[in-house]
């Protein structure tokens, strides 16, 4: 059972950004956490008034404003950071000045600079900035955080990871899709959590092969090729084209571990010397040091929402440390940025020879 | 030239916009009716446009500029006549010289009476609200035609297959899981099309003075039987077809709610619904979900090994014994398949590793 902490007042909390991880993600979660008094919505901000209007509706006590400098800051409030990628510096490093503490949906900026700049800015108020890679909070990733950290399925051998599948996300305009607005495609997009998560388990890489179908604009397929310094190797194959496993499978010396990216709370393992796999819920111990079945729930994403805007709500009364602090949001931009340096053309040999000549064309220029 | 195409992201839109792109041959203008659909265009920097093609006045503007459009739009059997009945008035506020619109074989049904032809009339009486509404859009721009001045090419593709076509995903997963099957061990026809066969058909119908106000059926160059084309994809995806279903088309029986959508979407049911009350609606949905479509499972028995879903509207398709003939398209648009099947099926194959379908 999670343990609400005893604030003698709820942390106001700015929403910057109605749009669809607000509407589908932030609203319930904030909605939950004022019911259990430990956040209360003071302010939600979009220049889009029916985006606005829908939130602000959930939360009728909250000012309603379209632009971000109207905003009320009281310091030490909790402001959300769901706007589009190209305003999350100047947003975020505003609020940080203002004394706030800040969550920032990812990916944590449109460069790495901004994105370094905002560390800056946190490390110099002193002020609290996390990034909203909320699949750290998800039972079944910490459960892989700690079997890499404790080498309890033996040493990493390897690692195959598919994800992604038809874009399905409602985006309210063309600018998702823009290298203007947007600068990356599905790695950019997706890649951002399944980086983060690599890097979390196995730590950084120390040489990478990266591809992908670009063609003067973002690219909606790519492949990663990791080598590590202790000699494993692993691959990445994203999408936003076609259906993939949306698995992640992980081998180790004494056993392999597949966990499917829906699924927050449960895991399959197959161990060395065991003819059959094991797949269940992750549940937490209790006293023993076993659960019976059906003594406590599942978690899923929603629970991993609240848990980090608990955590950020903590943080901000000095309750608890930062989970994810800018620094790890940084970490998934920087290898980002360097597989776009390193990027070469995917093969996709099912094209004509007149196709294949005029794709090297465009990805000469687009290199340009 | 500058050619607009209408439902840019789904199978053939998407292919024919890579085609035309990246073989330099035209400017396009990808038009797609959500954002969404831009994710796999946007590889691209396009002036892509987006537009609900079933409105007119949004069609119009999304249109600007264009010389021909190519439309290519999937929707389901309402959206096939109100997407047709937007698009040629659209067309022609816009300017637009020439349409290309994609109908399919299956106006014809999806068992063919021996000796059908281009011009054989669409059937507009069908079982299948799709094949039925697809006859209706063609009627209805060889109608708008009639009295309009924009050129118009009606194509009829039959079973288009190639890189990212879901049937052949389909198939390549059932053979992976042991749940293909063949009715008649494949022997019906199978009038199938290369997805580049048929984009060099679309070339030819937007560029070729004599094709306008014609239809065409279309066909790969090889007679293809189902058993063949289902050994191309086991071939391209590494397989065989020793564990392919022999299968007796059984007898297809519609669940209530399913009854009750078809009864719902005809347009004298559609005509009375403004008068019934909401509330009547609602028992009636719920008691059609709420009817026991099979027996409770037994649970005094072992697991059964994958068995396939057999499909009325796949059974009847193998069941075709009709090769549609392409002599008219050969003899007009001067349209001779490039693609053999089985090149194609090697391009296919590609793709399906490309995309994980299958393994590497």
């Amino acid at each position: 059972m999670t343990h609400f902490p005893n604030m003698p007042e709820p942390v106001p909390v700015i929403v910057s950004g109605c749009g669809a991880i607000t509407k589908f993600f932030y609203a319930s979660a904030l909605a939950f956490l004022e019911e259990k008094r430990v956040v209360r919505v003071a302010a939600v901000c979009d220049p889009h008034e029916p985006n606005r209007a829908g939130i602000a509706a959930r939360f009728p006590h909250a000012k309603s404003v379209a632009r971000f400098e109207d905003v009320p800051f009281a310091s030490d409030s909790l402001v959300v950071v769901a706007s589009p990628p190209r305003l999350h510096a100047t947003q975020s490093i505003f609020a940080l000045e203002k004394g706030c503490g800040v969550l920032c949906e990812k990916p944590m900026a449109a460069s790495l600079a901004d994105a370094e700049a905002m560390a800056d800015a946190a490390n110099r108020t002193g002020r609290p900035l996390a990034v909203g890679l909320y699949r750290r909070f998800f039972r079944a990733t910490r459960v892989i955080k700690e079997i890499c950290t404790h080498g309890t399925l033996g040493q990493p051998v390897s690692f195959e990871v598919e994800e992604g599948g038809a874009f399905r996300w409602e985006a309210a305009s063309d600018s998702f899709f823009r290298r203007e607005a947007t600068p990356g495609g599905v790695l950019y997009d997706t890649g951002v959590h399944t980086l983060d998560l690599l890097l979390w388990w196995f730590g950084e890489p120390s040489r990478l092969d990266y591809r992908d179908d670009a063609a003067g604009g973002q690219e909606a397929n790519c492949t990663l090729e990791l080598g590590y310094t202790p000699g494993f190797t692993g691959r990445v194959r994203l999408s936003r084209d076609w259906a993939t496993r949306n698995t992640f499978r992980l081998n180790f010396t004494r056993g392999s571990i597949a966990w499917n990216v829906g699924q927050a709370g449960q895991l399959t393992l197959s161990l060395d010397g065991v003819t059959t796999v094991l797949r269940g819920d992750v549940l937490p111990r209790h006293d023993d040091g076993l659960t019976l079945l059906g003594h406590s729930a599942g978690e899923g994403s929603p629970q991993a929402f609240i848990h980090q805007l608990i955590n950020l709500a903590d943080a901000i009364r000095g309750r608890a440390a930062l989970a994810i602090p800018a620094a790890e949001g940084l970490r998934s931009l920087r290898l980002i940025e360097a597989c776009y340096r390193e990027r070469r053309a995917m093969d996709q040999p099912w094209l004509s020879p007149a196709e294949t000549a005029g794709l090297a064309r465009l990805q000469r220029r687009t290199a340009a | 030239m500058k050619i607009a195409v209408i439902g840019a992201s789904g199978f053939v839109g998407l292919r024919l916009v890579e085609r035309l792109h990246l073989e330099g041959r035209a400017e396009v203008v990808p038009v797609v009716h959500a954002f969404r659909s831009l994710a796999v265009l946007a590889r691209f920097d396009l002036p892509w446009r987006v537009a609900d093609p079933a409105n007119v006045a949004a069609l119009t503007a999304a249109l600007q500029g264009c010389d021909a459009v190519v439309h290519a739009a999937l929707g389901d059997a309402k959206q096939i006549v109100t997407m047709a009945a937007a698009l040629y008035p659209a067309a022609a506020q816009a300017g637009v010289k020439r349409i290309v619109a994609l109908s399919s074989a299956a106006v014809h049904s999806l068992t063919p009476a021996p000796g059908t032809t281009d011009s054989t009339p669409p059937l507009l009486k069908q079982k299948s609200e799709y094949n039925t509404a697809k006859a209706r859009a063609e009627t209805i721009l060889s109608a708008a035609r009639k009295n309009g001045r924009v050129e118009l090419v009606q194509l009829r593709p039959g079973i288009v297959h190639g890189p990212r076509s879901r049937l052949v995903a389909d198939v390549a997963g059932q053979l992976r899981d042991g749940t293909a099957w063949l009715v008649d061990d494949g022997a019906g026809i199978c009038n199938a099309i290369a997805v580049d066969n048929l984009i060099d058909a679309i070339w030819l119908a937007l560029m070729t003075p004599e094709a306008d106000g014609e239809v065409f059926l279309l066909n790969d160059r090889e007679t293809i039987t189902w058993r063949d084309f289902y050994a191309a994809i086991a071939g391209a995806a590494g397989t065989d077809l020793r564990d392919v279903h022999a299968v007796t088309p059984p007898v297809f029986r519609s669940s209530p709610s399913a009854r009750l959508a078809r009864l719902a979407a005809t347009d004298f049911a559609m005509s009375l619904m403004p008068v019934i009350p909401a509330r009547i609606k609602r028992i009636a949905k719920a008691a059609a979900a709420a009817w026991p479509a099979n027996h409770p499972p037994d649970n005094w028995r072992l697991p059964d090994a994958a068995r396939p879903a057999v499909h009325e509207e796949m059974c009847e398709l193998q069941s075709c014994r009709w090769r549609f003939p392409i002599a008219k398209a050969e003899r007009v648009l001067g349209y001779h398949p490039a693609l053999t099947f089985d090149a194609a099926m090697q391009r296919t194959g590609a793709w399906l590793r490309f995309a994980g379908v299958v393994r590497a």
